[in-house]
């Protein structure tokens, strides 16, 4: 732990001089929240440490001794005896949506999820109350092509619009009373339809400018997306599934990353070892909650479970923060407690990756959530 | 002079541009080749995944691996390896250019089972429930877990249906229909008629641009004689459905699936000339299919016939009923053992256009081998090992 802070010493007066020459004329700070741990990233924890918040962003990151002198009069002052964290990402979610998917086509790449989107939806309230405070969402599996999701927070605003574009070649998207009915007609569809695309959500997949994230259950559903990754140039996330170990270095060459589902109490041990298989083998790893009845809470729990599971804390904590955000496009605005990022953060009793924890207040973009937390 | 020859071989002496050297040397009491070669007492030695040398003689088990016998891989054209309702596009009963192999679990337990009981290559096509249910493919049963790895052969036959599994799950419309499956054909007639119109549709296409449709060009395929069709027909009644298509049509090839009553009229096979996939023995002599019914002298009669036959296990699970038992049961019909082993080798291999690759035991050939306890398909013997491109791949010693 020693050592880890001295680390630390130096990202923070890295933060500290990244400020002064990216903007040209700093915000003020109006927040100065200092906490007796930081956890800035996964693996990095700064301890008596001071977040400086201006302007909606993060200012500042460094040991309160160093920042606390310096602070204009006016800033409001929290000091918080525990932990203090980046806000979680959950790297699919359709929490929110009216809906997740339209019947009107099996095929509907251009179908825009935002449109869905209710800033005002009470399940945001209770998700930010659990200190999630950034969603990428996602079109549910009915489709093979759902449509375009976007990242956004539970604030109700909005991060990126347009953010990836959702494959399913699982049931139920092939298994409706519709074309396709099978894995055959569903591959071939797509093929021809990402042949034929020149504009639109396809053509964005192709040139990678959209992220396309593929639903898998097991690994037949892993080497299709494989395929058809590399047919095509895409730039792809495989979302679900618990057996990925046998693709782990093909998934790496590709640079493919996977945005599970929620871990249970009652996750096996393959699920496990396929986590562990794929952190081994460098392949980015987020956790997400779309598939399995969006339960916000589910989030914390899947990073303390992979933890207790054998996944080093580093990667199982930004498996819900940074490399969520990073999986969902958002990476340089959330996921991390750094200069310059959105204010979205969480203010915990305990270390957040204990259960035994909680949520105690909730900044979006530097403001105070309302609502309890719990 | 056995031995000069392996270690010529392992030195690499004789190699052209530089062969991989033998990493593999198997002898057995008997080597069953498949191509009318057999040797009592042989090796075969294997360079990288190919077979790099058959010779008679061989060690007698003091060093090296041993066995009573050695037999090419087996060869299913019909292992029901799919993925059930899900390798079947309801969206049409006449698809043309799906994939069967899109279908295809790798990770399924199945794959496990094939493998032990000796098969190493397989052709998978869709479950029988359109009239035309798309193209198979030849893929091994076990080596890399990419299918496009495994694959030897894609697209290489279109495959189809009659009889009564074709139209199950559809119901007629009457007034206005309830659900995708509100469709023809309900019955086999529907069936028949639906093959029969594709096939005039594509005579039209093929003579008038205008007539051109989506996928007619696979069909047109089959009418010249490129892609065999692979037809599931089990009933009297619905082998003279296939065989009269085929001669309407004047198809170049054709190959029957599940042919169990084949034998009841042979004139017309004679006449219009198909070559058959028989499905596998029923101690009762009722299939699963269509409950038609396979006499156990069926092969012995084909080959006397001279048909191209090939045996199926039809992916059943049971050790009793896997493809080496349906070669002892096609010889308890009267078939010789030479027979029997290339209607579960060669002969599919010739059918699915990859005997170039497998199928028998040839330098040259991919290392795909079955060990034996004992002689091959008989009730006393059972396999206890599998080479597959070059690696051991199973062994039960």
């Amino acid at each position: 732990m020693k050592t880890m802070i001295k680390t630390l010493l130096v990202t923070a007066s890295l933060s500290l001089a990244g400020l002064a020459v990216e903007n040209d004329a700093p915000a003020e700070p109006n927040l100065a929240i200092s906490a007796s741990h930081v956890l800035v990233e996964g693996g990095v924890v700064l301890e008596d440490a001071m977040v400086l918040v201006g302007d909606g962003h993060i200012l500042a990151v460094g040991k309160a001794a160093d920042l606390e002198g310096n602070l204009p009069a006016g800033v409001q002052v929290v000091e918080h005896e525990g932990w203090l964290s980046a806000g979680l990402v959950a790297a699919h979610s359709t929490l929110g949506l009216t809906a997740s998917s339209d019947s009107t086509s099996a095929f509907m790449p251009d179908l825009a999820l935002i449109h869905g989107f209710d800033p005002n939806s009470k399940a945001l309230t209770a998700a930010r109350a659990l200190g999630v405070t950034t969603l990428g969402v996602e079109a549910s599996r009915a489709n093979v092509f759902g449509g375009t999701g976007a990242v956004v927070k539970t604030d109700g605003s909005v991060v990126r619009k347009r953010a990836n574009l959702a494959v399913s070649l699982v049931p139920p998207a092939i298994r409706g009373n519709r074309f396709p009915t099978s894995f055959g007609g569903g591959m071939r569809a797509v093929r021809e339809r990402f042949e034929a695309a020149e504009q639109g959500a396809l053509a964005d997949a192709k040139s990678g400018k959209l992220r396309t994230s593929f639903a898998i259950n097991g690994p037949a559903d892993i080497d299709r997306a494989l395929t058809l990754t590399n047919e095509f140039g895409l730039r792809s996330v495989l979302r679900g599934g618990d057996e990925h170990t046998e693709f782990a270095a093909e998934l790496k060459e590709a640079g493919i990353g996977v945005a599970l589902g929620p871990l249970s109490l009652s996750s096996n041990e393959r699920t496990y070892a396929s986590i562990k298989q794929l952190a081994k083998a460098g392949v980015p790893l987020a956790f997400g909650f779309a598939d399995n009845g969006n339960v916000p809470a589910t989030l914390r729990e899947s990073a303390a479970l992979a933890a207790r599971g054998g996944l080093d804390r580093a990667t199982a904590w930004n498996a819900v923060t940074k490399t969520a955000a990073e999986l969902t496009g958002a990476g340089d605005r959330v996921g991390r407690v750094a200069t310059g990022l959105d204010a979205d953060l969480v203010l915990w009793s305990g270390d957040p990756l204990l259960i035994a924890s909680k949520p105690v207040a909730v900044y979006i973009g530097g403001a105070k959530t309302q609502g309890d937390s719990h | 002079m056995l031995l000069p020859i392996l270690l010529t071989l392992m030195t690499g002496e004789v190699a052209p541009e530089a062969a991989p050297p033998v990493k593999l040397v198997i002898s057995a009491d008997a080597v069953y080749s498949a191509d009318g070669n057999f040797l009592e007492g042989g090796t075969v030695a294997i360079a990288g995944t190919k077979i790099a040398a058959v010779v008679p003689g061989g060690n007698s088990g003091e060093d090296g691996l041993h066995v009573a016998a050695i037999t090419p891989g087996l060869v299913d054209l019909s292992p029901r390896i799919h993925a059930g309702d899900l390798s079947v596009e309801e969206s049409d009963e006449v698809q043309t250019s799906l994939l069967a192999a899109d279908s295809v679990d790798l990770f399924d337990k199945r794959w496990e089972r094939l493998l032990k009981s000796g098969v190493t290559t397989v052709m998978v096509s869709p479950a029988n429930e359109n009239c035309i249910g798309g193209l198979t493919s030849v893929i091994k049963t076990g080596g890399a877990k990419r299918l496009k790895e495994r694959t030897l052969s894609e697209g290489n036959m279109l495959a189809g249906a009659f009889g009564s599994q074709a139209a199950r799950g559809n119901h007629p419309v009457y007034g206005r229909p309830t659900d995708f499956f509100s469709r023809r054909p309900t019955t086999r007639m529907g069936t028949e008629w639906v093959h029969r119109k594709a096939f005039y549709d594509t005579l039209a296409a093929m003579g008038d641009e205008e007539r051109q449709f989506d996928g007619w060009e696979v069909m047109a395929r089959v009418i010249e004689g490129e892609l065999p069709y692979f037809v599931q027909a089990s009933a009297t009644q619905d082998i003279r459905t296939a065989l009269y298509l085929k001669e309407e049509f004047q198809l170049p090839s054709m190959i029957i699936d599940a042919a169990a009553e084949v034998m009841r009229e042979p004139e017309i096979l004679k006449r219009a000339g198909a070559s058959i996939v028989l499905p596998p023995f029923a101690a009762q002599g009722r299939t699963a299919i269509d409950n038609s019914f396979l006499p156990w002298n069926t092969a012995r009669q084909l080959v006397d016939l001279e048909v191209p036959l090939a045996l199926s296990a039809h992916g059943s699970a049971a050790p009793d009923n896997n493809l080496g038992m349906q070669a002892g049961y096609a010889m308890r019909g009267g078939l010789t053992l030479d027979e029997a082993l290339r209607a579960v080798t060669l002969t599919p291999a010739e059918l699915a256009g990859v005997a170039d690759r497998v199928g028998t035991i040839e330098v040259g050939k991919d290392a795909d081998l079955v060990l034996w306890s004992g002689t091959p398909f008989a009730a006393t013997s059972r396999v206890i090992g599998v080479v597959l491109n070059g690696e051991v791949v199973f062994t039960k010693q």
